[in-house]
């Protein structure tokens, strides 16, 4: 068996390549509605994948078919959802012997609980405890080993000044460890305090003694360090380091104690206000994986514990430290000691939290111009649609008169033509004009009908992009080149009455059968003739009856073809 | 086939793995085989119960990469979370057992008090 710890996971190639398709997705789904850890969300993921591969390879021995066993498997996980709440459940909920103790806690705590920020509750009802005895950090003092020295008590002196303390001992007598330390209080000008309950647990007894030779001149450190030798050196290592003889000033007096009777001795109870934590920037990765102030506070709780003195925890079977959560507080009961390592690993989270607040709200400002920028260009660009628009509506009125004024032109030499006698010389050059007339009034047509596409494109592009303000979804086109809004190859049709407008291009489709759709359950005259804009240039085709009944043979069409319907008259 | 209550679950599940060590879906099948098919403990109860179980200090867990059979033997396998009675499970499954039998025991004797045609008729 291959083990593996939590932070060797890596992402994982696919056992059976043709299942991890739907199983993965599935996990997806689920992980992404727990409510965990990322460590956590990992380790269920895997562990329901096994679950969910090792069934499937079961329903393939006998005879499913694949998709057939991942059906069955994922079913008999019960529905999504509800999976990954009765999980999420599992994974944060209390165990009921800390809720019954934390309900304790809470009744005592009422009493004189003041919230906000980090206030220290005094009285814990703990048996030693001194009323107002708080703040104290002890000092440690482990015999032979390296020396650990916490911070400097409020009240009390530098814990390496109190160790350095020199005082003049009894020397070359028996006497016990009260005489011994008796002389660093008076020095001290403190009372001493001997925790005689925790000595005599750790085999010393007020009647042994100590014999310590020549130099009386000795630092409490060095006496500190003697004490256990009032005991049988063979018994010194049924001692472990919470027996050790640890000394703390603490408020006038000097406690001398082991480092267990000191927990005890300085055991009170903090309420931790978590409110900044607990309700943080939701936009924060660090706690995102919290839906809530409650399951932050909880998740901050459990790392306390685990990352603190665990064994220490009533949760975990613990005596000297218990935990109950209050709203976004958490009021934990613990000697001194754990509680500024509790302090330092908050101190730990907030400067993360703080990181990521940075992170984010820099982010979050980058965003704000962005959108800023876009808004100016959004503008900008509906600015530039209103000109082009304004333009073409004009372009397009004028070439409206200018047929209006060919045509009348043209109606007028007709008559002129019918009514007047003249030479067939003058007819035929009448006639001329005429033909011309037709001609730049066709042009003229074409090119109102191009300008009305355009000014209709437009209009609704400036409308579109006006709504697409309101709601922000808007991006910016291309006001020069309609064409370019679609990467799709397109011909179109255009003229009055037919359905015109852009249709996408089919390789080798006749120009016969874009006719036919273009003019299909409209009123067309048949005789109006079809003209094509190719490469710049125009050629007749004919008649839509003729083109359409397949008498003129007009080939297919290519990419950016025009066909052009002329009114009935042409 | 019954679904098992949590109460018995708890109780069953530290069985299968009395008898050794043991992952998720092979606890529910030992569970379905022992029974016949006359107990089922759904995977939804299932991991919730182990990870409790779990936090509770009554089993241990480990992990160990598996792969299929014929799988490229240079590619990473899934990871597969393996649970152990711990100590306390122990102790646990012990106290359980005792209960269980206690409780049978007094059932049992209201059984035996029950009229003969009450048990034909029903």
């Amino acid at each position: 068996m291959t083990k593996l710890t939590p932070k060797s996971r890596t992402k994982h190639p696919p056992v059976v390549p043709s299942t991890r398709d739907a199983i993965s997705s599935w996990l997806d789904v689920l992980t992404s509605m727990l409510v965990v850890s990322e460590s956590q969300r990992l380790q269920i993921r895997d562990e329901l994948e096994d679950h969910l591969r090792s069934r499937v390879d079961d329903l393939l021995i006998v005879g499913k078919s694949e998709p057939r066993a991942i059906q069955i498997a994922v079913a008999e996980l019960g529905e999504t959802a509800e999976l990954a709440k009765l999980i999420t459940h599992a994974h944060t909920r209390i165990n009921p012997r800390r809720k019954i103790m934390n309900a304790a806690l809470i009744a005592v705590a009422l009493g004189g609980m003041s919230f906000g920020g980090f206030t220290l509750i005094t009285g814990t009802g703990a048996p030693s405890a001194p009323p107002g005895g708080g703040g104290a950090v002890p000092v440690v003092v482990p015999g032979d080993r390296d020396r650990e020295v916490a911070h400097e008590s409020e009240t009390g002196r530098a814990s390496n000044d109190l160790l350095a303390t020199v005082a003049t001992v009894p020397v070359n007598q028996d006497v016990s460890y009260f005489e011994l330390l008796k002389p660093f209080a008076e020095k001290l000008g403190l009372t001493l305090e001997i925790d005689r309950v925790a000595f005599h647990q750790r085999g010393l007894t007020p009647t042994m003694t100590i014999r310590l030779v020549n130099n009386p001149e000795r630092t409490l450190g060095q006496v500190l360090d003697s004490i256990p030798n009032a005991i049988d050196t063979s018994l010194w290592r049924k001692y472990g380091e919470d027996d050790e003889i640890v000394a703390q000033q603490i408020d006038d007096a000097l406690f001398v104690s082991t480092r267990r009777g000191l927990d005890r001795r300085t055991t009170h109870r903090v309420v931790y206000g978590l409110g900044d934590l607990a309700n943080p920037d939701p936009d924060l990765p660090v706690l995102a994986n919290s839906s809530s102030s409650v399951l932050i506070v909880r998740n901050i709780g459990s790392a306390i514990i685990e990352q603190i003195r665990p064994s220490a925890w009533s949760d975990l079977g613990g005596n000297l430290a218990a935990m109950n959560e209050l709203g976004t507080n958490l009021v934990i009961t613990a000697p001194d000691s754990m509680h500024a390592e509790i302090e330092i690993l908050l101190a730990d989270i907030r400067e993360r939290v703080a990181k990521q607040t940075e992170i984010v709200q820099e982010q979050k400002r980058a965003l704000v111009e962005e959108q800023r920028m876009q808004q100016v260009q959004r503008k900008q660009a509906i600015e530039r649609i209103r000109a082009e628009y304004i333009r073409v509506r004009d372009e397009y009125i004028a070439l409206g008169n200018q047929v209006g004024a060919a045509s009348a032109k043209r109606y007028r030499l007709e008559v002129e033509l019918q009514s007047q006698d003249m030479n067939s010389d003058e007819a035929e050059k009448i006639e001329d004009q005429i033909q011309a007339l037709s001609t730049k009034r066709f042009e003229l047509e074409l090119r109102r009908d191009e300008y009305q596409q355009r000014y209709d494109y437009l209009r609704q592009l400036l409308i579109e992009s006006q709504y697409a303000e309101l709601f922000e979804v808007f991006t910016l086109p291309d006001v020069h080149s309609q064409e370019s809004s679609t990467e799709v190859p397109t011909v179109a049709v255009r003229g009055f009455g037919v359905k015109a407008g852009l249709y996408e291009y089919v390789p080798r489709m006749k120009i016969s059968r874009l006719l036919t759709i273009a003019t299909t359950g409209r009123d067309i005259d048949p005789d109006r003739f079809v003209t094509i804009q190719r490469d710049g240039a125009v050629m007749r085709l004919g008649s839509i009856r003729d083109i359409v009944g397949g008498h003129v043979d007009v080939g297919s069409l290519m990419v950016g073809d025009t066909l052009v319907i002329a009114d009935s008259d042409h | 086939m019954l679904t098992l209550k949590q109460d018995h679950s708890e109780l069953v599940v530290l069985s299968v793995l009395a008898i050794g060590p043991s992952y998720g879906y092979a606890i529910s099948k030992a569970i379905a085989t022992q029974s016949d098919g006359y107990f089922k403990l759904l995977p939804s109860a299932m991991y919730p119960l182990l990870t409790k179980l779990e936090k509770n200090g009554l089993v241990t867990t480990s992990w160990e990469e598996v792969k299929a059979a014929g799988a490229d033997p240079d590619s990473t396998g899934r990871r597969r979370k393996w649970y152990t009675l711990s100590p306390k499970g122990h102790k646990q499954l012990a106290r359980r057992i005792e209960l269980h039998r206690q409780t049978q025991s007094i059932i049992d004797g209201f059984v035996a008090q029950a009229p003969e045609n009450q048990l034909a008729s029903g």
